[in-house]
């Protein structure tokens, strides 16, 4: 496992795509999260900007007091697509490529091989979460300076819970595009897939749910929901960027994003063991 | 190399199989079984490789070689039978560790160099760093070991191909048809390479649906077709008992003279011609004792069967254009 573990860190690190994936989620960030929300908020024009109390609402959340749960929401729009993808190119790409045939056939067994690799690509949305995080501090500082606001950062115990929790979101749909590339033994079907389950029937479920009970129940249970409420535990999320309806508790988001992540991977480990590689 | 070459060297290669042959195989598959729903890739397949040879694995297209190989691997779960690999499970991490692979094309990450694929693969192996340098030299691709794998032409993906398969020192080397489709060049190169390989200690396990490499560079040969071994033996037995065949005038003359030679074990008339049995190393020495005795020689050759006759005869069915290439072409 820590042979394989070393490997895919090399395989990782030298990826472009790994590199155009983080800059992209930055990027998304930065434009969407603070600057676009920024402009057309805070900042807009007096004859088109939204009622005083709900620009003092995106003030704070624009604010450093308020990038975690900023990050967090971005975590949940963009970064649960873009995740997807990384995983479903960290495993659908072997298939693509063939190389399974090789690096199997050097030495690990599939469980070290799949386990090394789990660890290597855990380790990398690790950094990718304090790095976004970092990201979005700095934009934070940025928009304080532009408001010639205080500086109040949120609580250490806030900061490394909001690590855990958006590390916690990305891995829970990383793993979802490495079951569905290990189940499609494909990349592009898996992220098409994945990306209209994510962005069609989640949304679905989620603009459905205020209207009937059972839609809601079902939304409850489902991964998107899940994430927007574990953000919005952070702080206030202005109107619009929050999940619709009540608010499930931050424990019961944790345990169902973990066991979305842990199922995918079992599923994954299971089939990935079990099926021939021809 | 020189076609006379080639037999010593097998010779040489022979001695020692049968020197070391003695020990436990170094590959064995009892009753191997592939089936895919109702198609069998491979039925009931015994093969033994022993340590030291150069084994050829030989059959046309789609006879189950690769399907074969690919469960000695442990990349595929058998249907039924067993095998071992150096005395392991196929699969197996302390059997993988001593044996290096290429099955079919070479796969590799393309977005990294040659050299960076084997620091990955090095990785997954446990081999030390030194060792890449080493097959980089042995594979003649050190000078472009900085590119990309995708900037690679396919003779230098296929060689990259072989110099993973050796990152570990192998005890045994497997590769699956590793000359497809390489050029005339290409195809030359990797069999010296491959013949070099076979040298000393280290067993090599080919398939090949090319008649004329494997006669060049395989000690002994299994024969399969539609996923069944149909024969398996060295060349020489596959191709049949060593002798020579001579037409010659006048035949009862010819008949005096080889039988007062003590080379020649048996003397057979067979219609026109002469079927001796004796080692066909002496040819020129019997034609120049019929000669000077008189006698007319007007044909004089080896009595054994082309490994393409044997191949068409056991698989009874005529050779695709593919295969008869390298033969007509002579290989190298």
């Amino acid at each position: 496992m820590v042979a394989s573990f070393s490997a895919e860190v090399l395989k990782l690190r030298k990826r472009p795509a790994t590199w155009v994936l983080g800059l992209i989620f930055a990027m998304v960030v930065i434009l969407f999260g603070y600057l676009f929300t920024y402009l057309f908020t805070v900042n807009a024009p007096e004859e088109n900007a939204p009622p005083p109390e709900i620009v003092e609402g995106f003030r704070q959340y624009l604010l450093p007091e308020g990038f975690v749960v900023n990050a967090l929401i971005n975590f949940a729009s963009f970064g649960s697509a873009l995740t997807l993808i990384l995983g479903a190119l960290a495993m659908g790409s072997e298939y693509g490529w063939e190389t399974f045939k090789v690096v199997l056939t050097q030495r690990p067994g599939r469980l070290g091989f799949f386990l090394g690799k789990l660890l290597a690509i855990g380790g990398l949305l690790l950094v990718l979460t304090v790095a976004i995080l970092g990201v979005g501090a700095l934009a934070s500082y940025a928009i304080a300076g532009l408001e010639q606001a205080s500086v109040e950062w949120p609580s250490f115990a806030d900061l490394v819970r909001g690590i855990g929790a958006g590390w916690l979101i990305l891995v829970t749909f990383t793993a979802l595009g490495i079951f569905l590339s290990t189940l499609l033994r494909s990349t592009a079907l898996a992220i098409g897939l994945g990306l209209v389950y994510l962005l069609v029937l989640e949304n679905l479920f989620l603009g459905l749910a205020t209207q009937n009970e059972t839609v809601q129940a079902i939304s409850e249970t489902l991964p998107v929901k899940n994430t927007l409420d574990l953000a919005e535990s952070f702080g206030a999320v202005p109107q619009g960027f929050a999940a619709p309806g009540e608010a499930v508790e931050p424990t019961q988001a944790v345990l169902v994003l973990g066991a979305y992540a842990a199922v995918f991977v079992l599923l994954s480990v299971l089939l990935f063991k079990r099926r021939d590689l021809a | 190399m020189a076609a006379s070459d080639n037999s010593r060297e097998r010779e040489r290669s022979l001695e020692m199989t049968e020197s070391t042959g003695n020990g436990p195989p170094l590959v064995e598959t009892g009753g191997l079984t592939k089936r895919y729903g109702r198609i069998t890739a491979v039925e009931d397949l015994d093969l033994t490789v022993r340590r030291g040879e150069v084994y050829g694995f030989l059959g046309p297209n789609g006879a189950g070689k690769t399907t074969t190989l690919r469960m000695l691997l442990g990349l595929i779960r058998p249907t039924s039978g067993t095998a071992t690999v150096l005395g392991e499970r196929p699969g197996s991490e302390a059997g993988l560790s001593r044996v290096g692979s290429l099955v079919e094309s070479p796969a590799f990450y393309p977005y990294l160099s040659g050299r960076d694929n084997l620091a990955v693969m090095g990785r997954y192996s446990g081999a030390p760093a030194s060792r890449i340098e080493e097959v980089l030299g042995q594979v003649e691709l050190s000078g472009r070991a900085k590119d990309k794998f995708k900037k690679y032409s396919l003779g230098m993906k296929q060689r990259l191909g072989v110099a993973a398969a050796l990152l570990k020192d192998p005890e045994l080397l497997i590769l699956d048809e590793p000359t497809n489709g390489l050029d005339p060049k290409g195809m030359a190169d990797m069999r010296t390479l491959i013949r070099e390989l076979g040298r000393g200690e280290r067993t090599v396990l080919l398939s090949s649906h090319m008649l004329g490499e494997v006669e060049q560079i395989c000690n002994r040969v299994g024969v399969i077709q539609h996923g069944k071994l149909l024969r398996e033996g060295t060349v020489e037995e596959l191709r049949g008992g060593e002798g020579l065949v001579i037409r010659a005038e006048p035949l009862d003359e010819a008949v005096g003279v080889l039988g007062a030679l003590p080379s020649v074990e048996e003397v057979r008339v067979e219609g026109e011609t002469l079927r001796l049995a004796v080692d066909p190393e002496r040819a020129a020495e019997i034609n120049q004792k019929l000669v000077s005795n008189g006698v007319r020689v007007s044909e004089l050759r080896s009595s054994g069967q082309s490994l393409e006759e044997v191949f068409l005869e056991l698989t009874g069915e005529s050779a695709d254009e593919e295969s008869r290439q390298p033969a007509a072409k002579g290989g190298e």
